[in-house]
């Protein structure tokens, strides 16, 4: 049940699991996403706990290290695997949206 | 100019739902800019420390991981805490699941940038919050029906009874106090169903503004306001229930108060803490009953209050017979003062139906007897019969009276009269309430 609500990724989302890609420390998550948005996606601290919490039980993400009360974690094939599939959509839906070009061009 | 010097510390009541955060907020903002800024808290009370006036924006969450009975925070919510530092907001209270934070920074990222997730724990921390209370008003509603339904005098059967101001101070309190609760019920599942539907849609929830939660907190400090001053004023009344009641709300006053303590202490923890919740009240209820039971006995309460057989009301008189018993001697036998809140307990045992709708009990705190329940003729024969066997004892005068033939006693009980008839086959006991005498009722009953 929980793997079919990830089948359609949130922003946050797509850019936490991009982020995890390298093993990053809980707290280093929120500006990695803010780097490779380039400022434009912002996920809050309480965002991000309650999204690390329901992407481990997904078994998207796993835990690699717990220094003190700071947990590492990076993404699974199966994280990796979602976020390949969000890409693709994206993707497809660039490719669909030829007319749209069109339309800006003039 | 002078200057009024600050206080170091204040505290504030502040009544408010998870779902009203936004005031909650709002209100901390304000009051950080006044200079204090919000430090801890203590039963009903936030404590604010004096601080450098400013605007800080604040944000309070409602951690899923964290429990009720949490007096600081665990392992999961200290991780929660340290993300939210680390991310530039400054860890202020901890109570339950609610965690404050606040930052000097007002371009600061939000702690929860999903709205959909804030819906979701707001409505989560509202329900655990409200739900003893609902839980509470049920009771209450279920146990008000079954009296109605059965007609019975007990610790519940204030609402269906308009003869005395008490009685309609207590249906007054206890509907209220009902209706309120129920339509806050409403309010919760309508808010709730209506931001359903909206995340359903695709459209983000919509929260309760400040203006909209500031209304509902002045709406329910004045409800519980004017239901605690019926609450009050109702004690003048003197009666047994109502001081009952009260030792109630003071108990339970005390209780948060001692559990405030307890929670600062330093064998507080979770699991403690859920022990404390449980077993206090198991220890403070048969103390306030004891306490209760105490002054009843020790001739406290002088007499007792019945809201039975007004048969004849009239703008100020009543009159008490009672006559017509046909529960059986046994039934009463077993029951009568065996209950710990004596008999205004015991009636409720005794459903009344029409051929038994005439019982009221008695008491007076100079008798040896102290309650007597009289829907059995039996019994209200044995009482007045001891009554006037300790006639010269309790100043019992024999009179005549031009209402009556037979031998009449009198004697008084605060602002009663009782009169004791005295006939062939029975013995009457009549009582007038009030400032008047027999024959003035007599002639009242005639003109009527």
């Amino acid at each position: 049940m929980a793997r079919n609500s990830f089948q359609t990724l949130t922003e946050p989302m797509y850019y936490v699991l991009i982020a995890l890609l390298e093993e990053q420390c809980g707290v280093d998550i929120m500006s990695k996403v803010e780097e490779l948005s380039s400022s434009r996606v912002k996920v809050g601290p309480g965002t991000l706990y309650a999204m690390i919490d329901k992407f481990l039980k997904a078994k998207m993400i796993k835990e690699t290290k717990v220094e003190g009360r700071k947990k590492s974690y990076i993404i699974t094939s199966f994280g990796q695997e979602a976020i390949i599939k969000e890409y693709q959509r994206l993707n497809k839906m660039i490719l669909d949206g030829t007319l749209i070009k069109e339309l800006l061009e003039g | 100019m002078f200057k009024r010097k600050q206080k170091e510390k204040i505290r504030r009541m502040h009544m408010g739902y998870p779902l009203e955060v936004k005031s909650k907020e709002s209100y901390f903002e304000k009051m950080s800019e006044e200079g204090y800024l919000l430090s801890g808290n203590s039963a009903l009370f936030l404590e604010f420390t004096k601080c450098e006036p400013k605007k800080r924006k604040f944000h309070i969450e409602y951690f899923y991981k964290a429990s009720i009975f949490d007096s600081k925070p665990e392992k999961n919510t200290e991780e929660f805490i340290d993300y939210c530092e680390s991310a530039g907001w400054t860890h202020c209270l901890s109570v339950g699941k609610m965690q404050c934070f606040y930052t000097e920074d007002l371009d600061n990222t939000a702690i929860e940038t999903d709205s959909v997730q804030r819906f979701k724990n707001l409505v989560a921390g509202d329900f655990k919050t409200r739900l003893p209370m609902w839980l509470l008003c049920l009771f209450y509603l279920f146990m008000q029906l079954i009296e109605i339904k059965r007609n019975t005098s007990s610790l519940f059967a204030f609402t269906h009874y308009t003869t005395t101001t008490f009685s309609i101070m207590m249906s007054v309190f206890w509907w209220s106090f009902i209706l309120f609760y129920l339509i806050e019920f409403v309010e919760f599942m309508t808010f709730y169903l209506k931001n359903k539907r909206r995340i359903k849609n695709g459209q983000e929830p919509h929260l309760i503004t400040v203006e909209e939660g500031c209304k509902k907190s002045k709406r329910r400090t004045i409800f519980l306001g004017a239901l605690f001053v019926i609450l009050l004023s109702s004690i003048f009344q003197g009666t047994f229930m109502i001081f009952s009641l009260f030792i109630s709300f003071l108990a339970i006053g005390g209780l948060l108060i001692i559990q405030s303590k307890f929670y600062k202490s330093k064998s507080s923890n979770r699991k403690t803490n859920i022990i404390f919740t449980i077993v206090a009240p198991i220890v403070v209820t048969p103390l306030m009953l004891g306490g209760t039971l105490f002054i009843l006995l020790s001739g406290g309460f002088g007499e007792y209050d019945s809201d039975f057989d007004f048969r004849n009301t009239y703008s100020k008189v009543s009159i008490e017979t009672a006559v017509d018993y046909k529960i059986t001697e046994d039934l009463v036998y077993q029951h009568v003062n065996k209950s710990f809140l004596a008999s205004e307990v015991e009636t409720s045992i005794y459903p009344s139906n029409e051929k038994n709708e005439y019982g009221y009990h008695m008491a007076d705190s100079d008798l040896e007897i102290v309650s007597y329940f009289s829907k059995n003729q039996v019994l209200l024969d044995k009482y007045l019969e001891l009554l006037l066997d300790r006639r010269s004892e309790y100043g019992l005068e024999k009179q005549y009276y031009d209402w009556t033939n037979h031998d009449v006693y009198t004697y008084k009980i605060a602002s009663k009269t009782c009169y004791i008839v005295i006939s062939e086959d029975r013995i009457d006991q009549l009582e007038v309430f009030g400032d008047v005498t027999m024959d003035n009722v007599i002639e009242l009953i005639n003109s009527n």
